[in-house]
């Protein structure tokens, strides 16, 4: 019974959010808005989950030492103070915000930033004349960055023009059959959560 | 160079972090180690933040409802409990049930119709005829791609090819779009490095 | 035979200082190469300027950390643009990392005159993404009961009669979210008086597109060159014009780089021995 209940709960809910969504029933419509609200509190609560696992990870971590000391003490004072620093900001407004803006910020910059030398290799090395759809994909990709750049207009007043051709033709029809395609597959995965067919995502087969 | 403290531990952090564009190495790795810890405090603290706000201080007033998704909230913690670790899949089947009922009530009309009308746009144009042939070469591309021999092999085939090629402008256009999202991040690096800390780039 | 493809065999460590300094020289030397004002932000910045007195605005500070170099600018300008039309913003952060952002323009905001409250109102960080988003277009005080502070809805003047979804003129998330055009026009739809507009990253643009001419979204920007567009048009050019240049030379650098790795494949006397060096260099 106890394995069940949460495909039960969820089904009684789904199915009141689409009942509601059907029929007018004043009654039906004040609980599935309630339903919804409860949806921002239960994320804020599994926004710490990520922090508890990687905090026994580390302590586990610490105390079998199977992993280098210092990688533990950096994750975990890191962890730790911006926790605390953030949590009371009020208190610590000066510090929330040097960390944040100063350390937190600039540093997730740097680290994504490492992505555009991937692809700057990327476009060195694989985009290549080779086959029709790869030499398609070659002059797409060239038009669009020329296109984009302020300086494709500066080179030939055609460029964005054959840019903005391709975008809203022959991307559009790319770009709607991947959404149609997607919308299709996602109502049958939803269909198959609400029905209790698919529970993969708590572990039930 | 600059003597600003924080505009120095900024630049050294982040030429810590592109020093693995030479080779991975342990700064990098230290330096790895540090963001995710900021990351992950930073976020349960916007959690819990969220939740003493919205939960916990309806309660203290006196409304009762708001104990139920509290309740489940908690329940979310209780995979780190073996005995009670069941309980988590709860809140999880909750939220995941309620995002499949709103993507099922909201796509049929958003997704599917609203795109299908735009496609179906009258043939008086070649832009209209490549947007409506496009997109159904498309759609058939993934429905029907493994197939049976059947009566209208040479179209389908014929159909295939084209979706492909359209792909592949898709995903041409698709590379510069994350392209042009990550050209800025290392601009305002460069800017950090070359402006506020090295002073070369005039006006920092 | 000579190997003429060998002056374009170049290891990655030279890709690396090649788009390094071909941004680096036009941040230290600005060309100044114009920017034209695209068809959508154009669209966009009309939308916001045709805004009576009164109207509310809702701006979504949705952004990961890694798209706050292109977000940020985006945030800033459309909120003061609104301001300066009478236009009454209510501004919530949907993602963590957009919430420090969010009210550092909030802070920018009143500095320069907006009165918390009346002008503009922060709802803070709202978890949840599509849930949230639908139970605040259905009952916006049941979903976010309370603004930042603290302080309830129903004290605020700009948001006490802000009920449902159909109370908002202008819908503006600010986000990085791949599938943020979808979940958005789910949710909108039922509320067909609201416009939605989407201000994104640059990698959404092509995602946005089959959305534009339906009307299921109004406007859009594409990331920082449709920042710098929209700060040119408000008459504030900003961090996002002064990087143009810098991007200009970069996308051409790119370019290059397709340019020269096909004539070092092509021109290879050995496509195999090529093959080899390459993979040796990196």
């Amino acid at each position: 019974m106890y394995r069940k209940l949460p495909v039960y709960i969820a089904t009684i809910a789904g199915m009141i959010l689409m009942i509601d969504y059907f029929i007018n029933i004043p009654a039906l419509t004040k609980v599935a808005s309630e339903i919804q609200a409860w949806t921002v509190l239960i994320s804020a609560f599994l926004l710490g989950i990520g922090m508890v696992n990687l905090l026994l990870v580390n302590i586990r971590g610490l105390q079998t030492r199977r992993t280098d000391i210092l990688d533990n003490i950096v994750l975990i004072g890191a962890l730790v103070v911006m926790f605390v620093v953030t949590l009371f900001s009020d208190q610590f407004d000066t510090a929330y915000r040097w960390l944040f803006h100063e350390i937190y910020a600039p540093l997730g910059t740097a680290v994504f930033s490492l992505l555009m030398y991937a692809m700057a290799s990327a476009a060195y090395r694989a985009i290549r004349l080779k086959s029709i759809e790869s030499t398609v994909f070659l002059i797409a990709a060239v038009t669009a960055m020329l296109g984009v750049a302020p300086v494709g207009e500066t080179i030939s007043p055609q460029i964005p023009k054959f840019y903005t051709w391709m975008l809203q033709v022959l991307n559009m029809a790319g770009q709607r059959g991947i959404i149609m395609g997607g919308a299709i597959g996602a109502m049958a995965a939803s269909l198959r959560v609400l029905l209790g067919i698919e529970r993969r995502h708590i572990g039930l087969e | 160079m600059t003597s600003n403290v924080t505009i120095w531990i900024t630049a050294l952090l982040t030429l810590a972090v592109y020093s693995f564009l030479i080779k991975d190495n342990r700064a990098f790795r230290l330096v790895e180690k540090f963001f995710v810890g900021l990351g992950a405090g930073y976020f349960a603290a916007m959690g819990v933040r969220n939740i003493i706000q919205i939960g916990i201080r309806p309660i203290m007033e006196g409304q009762l409802l708001p104990l139920i998704p509290f309740i489940l909230g908690l329940m979310a913690y209780t995979r780190f409990i073996k005995p009670i670790a069941w309980m988590t899949k709860i809140p999880i089947a909750l939220i995941v049930s309620i995002g499949a009922a709103l993507t099922l009530r909201g796509s049929v009309q958003a997704q599917l119709l609203n795109q299908a009308r735009g496609s179906m746009l009258p043939w008086t144009t070649a832009n209209n005829i490549i947007i409506a042939l496009g997109t159904a070469a498309v759609l058939s591309y993934f429905y029907f791609k493994a197939r049976s021999p059947g009566p209208f092999d040479g179209v389908m085939t014929l159909s295939s090819k084209v979706a492909r090629i359209i792909m592949m402008v898709a995903f041409g256009i698709g590379y510069t779009g994350v392209l042009g999202a990550n050209i800025p991040r290392t601009i305002g690096q460069i800017q950090l490095i070359f402006g506020k800390w090295i002073h070369l780039i005039p006006g920092f | 035979m000579n190997d003429i493809g060998k002056i374009f065999r170049w290891n990655r460590l030279t890709i690396y200082a090649i788009i390094t300094l071909a941004i680096l020289f036009p941040l230290v030397r600005p060309i100044g190469i114009p920017i034209p004002i695209g068809e959508s932000a154009r669209t966009f910045y009309e939308l916001v300027d045709n805004m009576k007195p009164g109207d509310i605005i809702w701006v979504d500070s949705a952004f990961s950390l890694s798209a706050a170099v292109e977000c940020v600018p985006q945030l800033e300008a459309i909120s003061q643009h609104a301001l300066k039309k009478g236009a009454k913003v209510i501004m919530l952060a949907m993602s963590p990392d957009g919430q420090p952002f969010a009210e550092r323009a909030l802070a920018a905001l009143i500095e320069q005159g907006a009165v918390y409250g009346e002008d503009i109102v922060y709802l803070g960080f709202v978890p949840g993404e599509e849930p949230a988003i639908a139970a605040m277009m259905s009952d916006l005080h049941r979903a976010v009961p309370r603004d930042y502070r603290g302080t309830p809805l129903t004290d605020i003047p700009i948001t006490k009669n802000v009920r449902t979804g159909n109370d908002i003129a202008i819908v503006v998330p600010v986000t990085s979210n791949a599938t943020a055009p979808d979940f958005w026009t789910r949710q909108i739809a039922p509320y067909p008086n609201t416009v939605l507009t989407m201000a994104s990253q640059a990698s959404l643009w092509p995602r946005i597109q089959p959305y534009l001419p339906t009307g299921q979204i109004a406007a859009a920007l594409n990331g920082a060159r449709g920042a710098a567009e929209y700060e040119l048009m408000i008459g504030k050019p900003s961090i996002a014009v002064a990087s143009m240049d810098a991007t200009s030379i970069a996308y051409l650098t790119f370019v290059l780089f397709i340019i020269v790795g096909n004539l070092a494949h092509w021109l290879a006397p050995d496509k195999k021995v090529a093959a080899k060096k390459d993979g040796d260099k990196s």
